[in-house]
Formats: C-alpha cells, structure tokens, sequence
C-alpha cells in the first residue's frame, strides 16, 4: 500500500524539525509528497498546483518563522487550507415548494437510480415528505424495471409512461403529483455525456418546462482527471445545485470532492455509502479531509467489521460505545469477533486519533489475544462491568486463574482504559455512526 | 532501441493476425508522430516547461501517478544523457517510451482463448456501473455476427432490474437468457447456464455479475464461489475473464485491477465509455503495474460500440488535444 500522506508528511515535518526552521527547500521536500499524495487522490491537477503553491507560501511566512514548533504550524496550515477547499458551509435541500422538484443527471453507471431511491427513503423518513418517482430514463434497457423495483420495495410510487418522450413524461408526472397530494417529486434522468448535444438539450427542456428546485449532479466518487470537465460540462449547461458524490463506500480518496467545490462552487450535499436504499449520508467535510490526508477513516474500519463480524452483535456493541457504556465483558466479545479481523494493527492504525494515543504502534500477535481471553475469563462477572474495582489483591487473584502475571492484568486494563478513552473520542467527535 | 525494431521483436513469432496488427499500428503510428512533432513546434528546446506541459497531460489522462513520474524521470535522465535539445527526437522518444511501457516485452494477442472441446466461457467482473451488461451484449452481438450460438447468464441477482436489463438485451441480440428471479445465489444461476450450455451445444457463453468494489470481502468471495463452478462443470472455465472498468476511473482502477486479480484469473481489461471526453490511462499503469491488458474498447451505449484495443491508436489518443 501507499504511504499515507500522514506518514510522508510526518517523515519531512521531522526533518523540518530537526533543522528547527521552515527553509525553502526542507518545504519544497515536504511539498513534494503532498502533491503526489494528492494526485494520487485524483485532485484535480491545477488544484494541486495552486493549493501547494498556497502552502508553501504561507508556510514560508512570517508568522511561521517566528514560531518555535515550525512542524506544527505547517501541519496546520496543511489542514486548514484543505479544509477551506471543502468549504464549510451546510448545504441542505430546498424543500420548500409543494411540490418540490428534485431531478438527478450524471454520467452513464454514476449511481442516479439507486440515488433516487436513496432520497425518497430519506425524505419519508426524515422530513417526513410524501415523495413520488418519475421515470424519465427512456433509453437504458430495464432502466424503467429498476426504477420500478426500487419503487415497490420502498413502497413509494413510480410514475411512468413506458419509453415516450422523457420532456412530456416529466410534465405529466408533475401534474399528476399535484393532483395526488405528493410534495416532492424526484425525477430520475438517463446517464448521458455532458458532451452529448441533443440529450444535454433535453435536460434544459425539462428544466425549462419544470423548473427543478434542485438540480444535482450524481459522480462517481471513483472518478480521475475528466471530473473537472463532466462537473463544468453539466453545470455550464444546467446551472447546478448541487451534487453527491456516490460509492464512497470503495477504497477510493475521493479526490473529486477537493477540486469540485473549488473549482466550481457547487456544494457537495450527500455521498453514497453502500448499494442499499439507506446508504446515503450528509457530506462531511472533515471527514473528507481526514480521508484524503490518510489519518484515520472510522468508515473503511466499520465497512471491514461488517463484513466479518456478526451483525446483531456488532450493533449492540456500538450502542454501547455510543452510550459510553462498554465493559470488559463487551471487549472480550470484541476479541473474540476482532480475531476473526485478521491482523489487528493495520485495523487499529485505521482509527482517528491512534496515533496520538500511541495506539499506532501496538503489535499484538495471536499468543497475546488468548492471554487476554484466559485474563478476562478470570474475572468475576463483577469485575468485567466494572474494571476500576481491580485492585492489588484482586489482580493477583486474576493474574494465577488465568496463568499469567500481574503485569498481564496491569498492561490489559491500560489498553482497556486506552480504548475507552477513543471511544469517548469518537463518541464527541465528528465522527458519525453509520448505524 | 527505435519503435520500429521493437515492435517487430516482439511480434516476430506471431501468426498473421498479429502481422496485420503491426501494419494497423505502423500506420497510425506515422500519423501520430507527425502530429506530435507538430506540437514540438511550439517549443523551440526543451525546458522545464515543456516537461510540465508533459506531465500535466499525462496526468490529466489518469495515467497511474508512479507510472508517470518514473516515466518523466527516466525522459529526463535519457535527454540529459544523450544531450537531446530538439523536441522533435524527444517526440520520437516519448511514443517510444510510453509503448514500451505497455508492452513491456511480451507479446500482445487480441484473439480470444476459444475452448476447442465445448462452450467457451466468458466471467465479466467490476465494480458498480462501469458498463458490464453492456458490453455482453456488445461482444454477444460480435460473437453472433461471427455465426456462433451465444448463451447470456444472469447471474447478477442483487441489483434491482439486473435481470430485466440482460434479457432486454438478450431480445435485442436474438441470444438466450439463463436467469432465475428466485434466487439470490448467483452460482446456482451460472451452474444452470453450464448446463444448458453443454447440453444445447452452445459456442460461447457469456456471464453478467454484479458490480462490487473491490474492499467488500463478503462480496469478493462471493465472486470466488462463482468464478469456481464453471471448472466442475466445463473444463479450465471460465476460459476468459474480463474485467470491465470505466474509462473515466482515476488513481482507483490499479486497486481494482489487483484485487479482482487476486480473486479471478483476469485475462483481459474491457475499457468502457471512451465516448467521453475521459481517456482511460489508467489502464496503461495497471498493465505496468498489474500486468493485464487492454483486449476491448466500450464507444457508446449501442451493441456495435466495441473494438478491438489498438496500443498505438490510443497513445495517439491521449496526445490528440495537444496536437
Ligand atoms: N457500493 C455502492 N454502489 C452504488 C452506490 N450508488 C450506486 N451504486 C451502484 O452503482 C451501479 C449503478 O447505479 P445506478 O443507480 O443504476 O446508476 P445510474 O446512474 O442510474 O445508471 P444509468 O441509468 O445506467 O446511467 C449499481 O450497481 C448500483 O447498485 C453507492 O453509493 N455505493
Ligand atoms: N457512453 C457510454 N456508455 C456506456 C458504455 N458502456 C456502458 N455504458 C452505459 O453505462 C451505464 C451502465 O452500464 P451497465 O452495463 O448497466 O453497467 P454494469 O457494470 O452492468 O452495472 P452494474 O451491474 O449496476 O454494476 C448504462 O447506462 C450503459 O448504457 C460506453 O462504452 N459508452
Ligand atoms: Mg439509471
Ligand atoms: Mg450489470
């Protein structure tokens, strides 16, 4: 794998460090990898270049120089400019017409059906909105199908007119929402090139006839350089309102999401996050930059636990952590699903904050977690709940049961108490649970 | 060594369909050299702009970013060793270099590894929406035209319409659809179209699967499951794997090259949606680095948009704005 940008930058803010002062060519070292690591996130080339060109101005600055933790301050500068590329600002759905009219466009494959069902799901759950689907992909083999199937599994209703012409579709969906009591109307459109004149020229006619309140452009989150032209060629033509970036759920940086608002200033409103019609969260712009940066990613940790671990056990588990409530009887159970993780350090290296908390460091082999199980196992169920009642006496007694020494217990309480504390982390910080 | 002698070293002991690939390319490679030279033109030497200029355009294509640099360090080293100052042999050079990269050697064949004692199978793989479906029935289309009796299986039983989509194709090719809209086990799918495909004697069967990213563990062994029936059922199938990727994918697609790679015997990249204004060079890292190659390009959303991969028709195509 890649060095994280963490590990690159952390290696040239050492030298830095090392030499006690910001000179012009320890920070063009350091740029360096920063520029490769943010091309390698598919960064818009010109962003990158514009962007290390800031920081290592400002890097250079006076301020910096007179600064006795010179590292830091660049880090700093680091995050804060990334930060500022995401923008800050909430960008929440306009839903205040009745109906309001909410429609999809993208490339071919981006995720704009599945998005749609995503949203009706959403908006009926959330805001409480009665939605209605209009089928206006008249192209696409089964587009029609699947719309219709995501409709009935969400029991929402698809208004359809086989493969007619996809303007008057959309104008007759409208009216026939109207006329049935539904306050949002989302209309999904069929994947097309932003260089494809005569389908470009269709979605400007269905705007012009509905006049969308949102008009949200659907990318792929995997996508590389061409961003930049698929983002201008649709927003030039439709004057975007937004956009959402789908299968952030793969192991891709998602570099898109820097060079988009940047470039553009349309604001990114949600990101997709599995193939199921709940798999869609608010976009959240420190969690993006932790991701593009490397440090931590509680998203990619989560998706591996799912996959291995039982399910039911896993939830009620982070509904403990969520409530700050987890024992030692919950982190033997951990243990024991966490094996079947496969090596935990490269798990535990993934946690925000681990390497603040040293936790980046652990190695824990296979002998240590069954040392750990016959240690827990020793215990009074008493005990396991509440482990601050472990004293001198009690730690012997534990430490003969279960075959080990009162260092074991010692070293495995501070881990216990250690992973409490990133559970508190997590639970302040902004890290949201998918759940 | 030149373009040219490189070619002919690595094509020497090909049959004739080989032969007339070389034709193909010396063709186009003359076209392209000249155009290159051209955009040379605007630079009177070589300087660090026009190495900036260069990287910016490799770049932009999603040509993988280690590929790139290595490729512009050893550019580098070999001007400034061979004191090179006239863009126009540095054109040569860089269609020179970035050839070789892809064909690192070895010897390309376009044709498919038909199976000389029953159906040929072909496993179709990728992630989510990259054009799957779409190009089975682009090379069922082919394969028909080439009078073979095809068979399509659905064995995509996740995504909503999947199976409605590969039969609407399956009408629209006058191909045959195996499917089973009660199960959720695509290998039980895959092992009924086997099946089918001994006992009708059919000449090539092609398999849909669902999209998956690649990190999704319980996904990707899924997809073991599928790729292993075929062998209990037909001899070394599936004969072909393709793995099908977007052309607008970035940085993404060598993570998605090695990880089908660990699960499937890839055979082949099908690089879809070249229509756009995206280039694809990705591919041109994972061959580097993965070691799999291009076999088709996707051009559109119709049956007859495929083509065969022409190395050198697509070099031309990354340069085509500059020129
Ligand atoms: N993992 C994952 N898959 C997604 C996500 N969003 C969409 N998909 C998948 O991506 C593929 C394409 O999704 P669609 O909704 O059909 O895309 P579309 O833009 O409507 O496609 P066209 O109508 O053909 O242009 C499907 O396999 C979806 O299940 C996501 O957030 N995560
Ligand atoms: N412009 C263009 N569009 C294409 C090409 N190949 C496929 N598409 C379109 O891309 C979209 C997705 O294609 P599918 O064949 O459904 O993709 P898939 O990989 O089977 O998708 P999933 O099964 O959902 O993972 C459809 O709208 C296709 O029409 C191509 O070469 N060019
Ligand atoms: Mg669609
Ligand atoms: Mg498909």
């Amino acid at each position: 794998m890649f060095e994280s940008l963490t590990e690159k930058l952390e290696k040239a803010i050492s030298k830095i460090k090392g030499y006690g002062i910001i000179t012009e060519e320890n920070i063009s070292e350091a740029m360096r990898d920063v520029r490769l690591a943010l091309l390698e996130a598919d960064v818009n080339y010109k962003v990158v270049k514009e962007f290390t060109n800031k920081v290592k101005e400002k890097a250079l600055g006076e301020e910096v120089k007179k600064s006795l933790k010179p590292g830091d301050v660049f880090l700093k500068i680091l995050k804060d400019e990334l930060l500022s590329l995401l923008g800050n600002d909430k960008a929440e759905l306009s839903l205040n017409n009745n109906p309001s009219i909410i429609m999809l466009v993208g490339l071919q494959g981006s995720g704009k059906t599945t998005t749609i069902g995503k949203l009706g799901n959403l908006l009926r759950k959330k805001k409480s909105k009665k939605p209605i689907f209009i089928a206006a992909d008249v192209y696409r083999p089964a587009a029609i199908d699947q719309l219709k199937t995501i409709g009935k599994e969400l029991n929402i209703e698809v208004y359809e007119e086989g493969q007619a012409d996809a303007v008057k579709i959309v104008e007759n969906g409208v009216n026939y929402a109207k006329k049935n009591g539904y306050d949002v109307v989302l209309i999904d459109t069929a994947g097309r090139l932003h260089v494809d004149d005569e389908l470009m020229q269709e979605l400007k006619n269905i705007v012009e006839k509905v006049r969308p309140n949102e008009i949200i452009l659907v990318i792929d989150a995997m996508i590389g350089q061409d961003a930049i032209n698929v983002i201008t060629g649709f927003n030039d033509k439709l004057s975007l309102t937004g956009t959402i970036l789908s299968k952030m759920d793969g192991d891709t940086k998602g570099g898109v999401a820097l060079s988009l608002k940047h470039l553009t200033g349309v604001p990114i409103k949600f990101i997709g996050t599995s193939e199921k019609l709940d798999g869609l969260d608010e976009f959240n712009p420190e969690r993006m930059v932790s991701r593009i940066l490397g440090n931590g990613d509680i998203m990619s940790i989560i998706e591996k636990a799912e996959s291995v671990i039982d399910e039911k056990e896993a939830m009620s588990t982070v509904k403990k952590i969520q409530s700050g409530k987890m024992d030692l009887e919950d982190f033997l159970s951990q243990l024991k699903q966490i094996k079947k993780l496969g090596p935990l350090e490269n798990l535990i290296k993934l946690l925000p904050g681990a390497r603040k908390l040293g936790l980046n460091n652990i190695s824990i082999d296979p002998k240590e977690f069954t040392k750990l199980e016959a240690i827990i196992s020793s215990m009074t169920k008493k005990e396991r709940q509440h482990p601050d009642i472990i004293k001198a006496s009690r730690k012997q007694r534990i430490a003969s049961g279960s075959g080990t020494s009162v260092q074991d217990v010692n070293k495995l309480l501070t881990q216990f108490e250690q992973m409490q504390k990133m559970m508190k982390m997590m639970k302040n910080g902004n890290f949201k649970m998918p759940f | 060594m030149g373009l040219f002698s490189k070619i002919k070293q690595t094509f020497k002991k090909e049959d004739k369909t080989i032969l007339t690939y070389e034709k193909g390319l010396s063709k186009t490679r003359k076209n392209f050299v000249n155009k290159l030279a051209n955009l040379s033109k605007e630079y009177d030497e070589i300087n660090d702009n026009y190495f900036e200029e260069l990287e910016e355009l490799l770049i932009n294509a999603d040509i993988g970013v280690n590929t790139v640099i290595n490729f512009m360090d050893k550019l580098q080293l070999r001007v400034s060793k061979e004191k090179i100052t006239d863009p126009k042999t540095l054109t040569e050079i860089i269609v020179d270099e970035l050839f070789i990269i892809y064909v690192n050697e070895e010897i390309l064949s376009n044709k498919i590894n038909y199976n000389s004692n029953g159906p040929t199978v072909i496993l179709f793989v990728g992630v989510n929406g990259v054009g799957k479906t779409t190009t089975i029935a682009k090379l069922a289309s082919k394969f028909k035209k080439e009078g073979k009796k095809v068979l399509l299986v659905a064995a995509d039983t996740f995504r909503a319409g999947a199976v409605e989509q590969l039969i609407s194709w399956g009408e629209k090719t006058g191909c045959e659809v195996v499917s089973d809209l009660n199960t959720t086990d695509p290998a039980s799918v895959v092992y009924k179209g086997l099946e089918k495909a001994v006992n009708d004697n059919y000449d090539m069967v092609l398999i849909d699967t669902a999209g998956r990213l690649q990190n999704k563990i319980n996904l990707m062994k899924e997809l073991e499951k599928i790729n292993s029936v075929g062998n209990k059922i037909i001899p070394k199938a599936p004969h072909e794997t393709f793995l099908v990727i977007d052309a607008t994918t970035g940085q993404n697609g060598i993570s998605q090259a090695k990880a089908f790679k660990e699960i499937t015997n890839l055979t082949g990249i099908i690089l879809t949606k070249l229509d756009g204004t995206a280039k694809g060079g990705i591919v041109l890292a994972i061959k580097d680095e993965v070691g799999v190659p291009v076999r088709y390009i996707g051009l559109g959303e119709k049956q007859e948009d495929l083509q065969t991969f022409d190395i050198e028709k697509y070099i031309y195509g990354l340069f085509k704005e500059m020129m």
